[in-house]
């Protein structure tokens, strides 16, 4: 298993560089607490999942590496924002009478870090693929109905429509089969 | 994987199949790892782009197994012990930003609103919420005009933003709308951006466009937020002309203009 880390911001969080904690925690997570208080969530929230994002993208760096396709800071925004809207779904399942999320636990801790993997795999080879497949596989698992499938790519019937989402999903499947991250990732 | 099997998977996932064909299916999966292997990625897809809740199983491999490790370890309590103590040096006291939310709100709801648009539609593309993230600051933002008339329904709306009810916010500015004397156009684009976060697509852009075809000062403030939020809907290519416009006329945020124009190409 390699650990490969492509980001200098990534070794300076792990080795606890001082500017870049400066940065993460003065420049960037006021934006997540503005952020998921704009979700349903309070300052201790954000500045909660702040910190799970932080301790992820070292866990992660430190047993398997962490590849950076975007900038820094988008992507720790990202992980933070799946973060929120991972407990934002699991509070609708849990009766709750804190306003503070409760600590996850190592198992949830874990799942997390293997959904962000998966999707940061799944945003990779997207690339390989062409624009027009990316956007009608996002309308087809948005649930967009194939009729309207059909009438907004202009496609001769609703089984040309499903013909050429099983082309888009097939070429995607196939080429994160193909990366090396996969089996690290999925049950082979 | 044929057209047969991809019709199968689908109709396993969308729960179309009878509890018969459900147990069948599930049988052949546990009897077949690939067919697993490929359900477990359709899935895992499904939540990637439509943001649902990952159902996908952990895999049973070394990495799972190492991350596991980690987490269960002294080490990983080591790392949230020099994060909490990170946090306590270098975060800002928040309180006092709250208080200067409360000094500026229109300045506040946007920063909250146009991140929140930022992060909803993040699946749309990666590089363009990038963009967005790189060209957006606290300086696009308009300064709030102190007017008396109407000014605590304004407020009441950006109470309600900063709680996420959006749609009870835009009642109230559409209120704050109606009875006020002298309105504060600011408020255009807060309702763009209040649209925006209920993806309302065309309310959003044509809340800008009002505040476009004001021809006012903060016209060409409208037309970068607009363009913005093109991005966010990840739609580039209609961002690019008011990109174009903003350039020519040397308008809000010219230069990043220009430089994010550059960027699309």
């Amino acid at each position: 298993m390699s650990k490969v880390s492509n980001h200098p911001q990534i070794e300076a969080l792990v080795q606890g560089d001082p500017e870049t904690y400066r940065f993460l925690y003065q420049e960037l997570m006021p934006k997540v607490v503005a952020f998921v208080m704009s979700n349903s969530g309070t300052a201790e929230d954000g500045e909660e999942i702040f910190q799970d994002a932080l301790f992820q993208l070292i866990a992660r760096a430190k047993v398997s590496g962490v590849e950076i396709r975007s900038s820094f800071d988008g992507y720790v925004f990202t992980v933070c924002r799946n973060l929120w809207f991972r407990e934002l779904k699991k509070s609708k399942k849990e009766v709750r009478n804190e306003t503070v999320i409760a600590l996850r636990s190592e198992e949830e801790d874990l799942e997390a870090i293997v959904q962000q993997q998966r999707w940061d795999l799944f945003e990779e080879m997207l690339e390989g693929i062409s624009g027009k497949c990316a956007e009608l596989l996002a309308d087809y698992f948005k649930k967009m109905p194939y009729s309207e499938i059909v009438a907004k790519y202009e496609y001769a019937s609703e089984n040309a429509a499903f013909q050429r989402v099983f082309k888009c999903k097939k070429k995607l499947t196939d080429l994160i089969k193909a990366d090396p991250r996969f089996k690290n990732l999925y049950d082979s | 994987m044929n057209e047969e099997l991809q019709h199968k998977i689908e109709a396993y996932l969308q729960g179309q199949m009878t509890a018969q064909e459900k147990s069948a299916f599930e049988t052949a999966m546990d009897q077949d790892a690939d067919l697993a292997q490929e359900v477990q990625i359709a899935r895992e897809m499904e939540t990637y782009f439509s943001d649902s809740e990952s159902t996908a199983s952990l895999p049973n491999n070394e990495q799972t197994a190492a991350l596991r490790s980690f987490l269960r370890g002294e080490e990983a309590e080591e790392v949230r012990k020099q994060l909490a103590a990170a946090k306590d040096s270098y975060a800002v006291d928040d309180t006092k930003n709250s208080k200067r939310f409360w000094i500026n709100p229109i300045a506040a709801v946007l920063v909250v609103a146009l991140l929140g648009t930022f992060a909803w539609n993040y699946f749309g593309s990666s590089s363009n919420a990038d963009l967005y993230q790189q060209y957006y600051s606290d300086t696009d933002l308009p300064s709030l005009v102190q007017r008396n008339g109407g000014q605590d329904k304004l407020i009441k709306g950006v109470e309600l933003f900063q709680e996420g009810s959006y749609q009870e916010a835009l009642e109230a500015f559409d209120d704050y709308e109606s009875n006020t004397g002298e309105l504060d156009t600011g408020v255009y684009l807060y309702q763009g951006v209040a649209h925006g976060r209920l993806q309302q697509w065309e309310e959003a852009l044509s809340h800008f466009d009002q505040m476009i075809q004001l021809g006012s000062l903060d016209a060409s403030r409208g037309l970068w937020l607009k363009a913005l939020t093109y991005l966010q809907m990840d739609q580039p290519d209609q961002a690019k002309p008011l990109l174009d416009q903003l350039i020519n006329d040397s308008g809000f945020n010219a230069n990043k203009a220009k430089e994010l124009r550059e960027e699309l190409d």
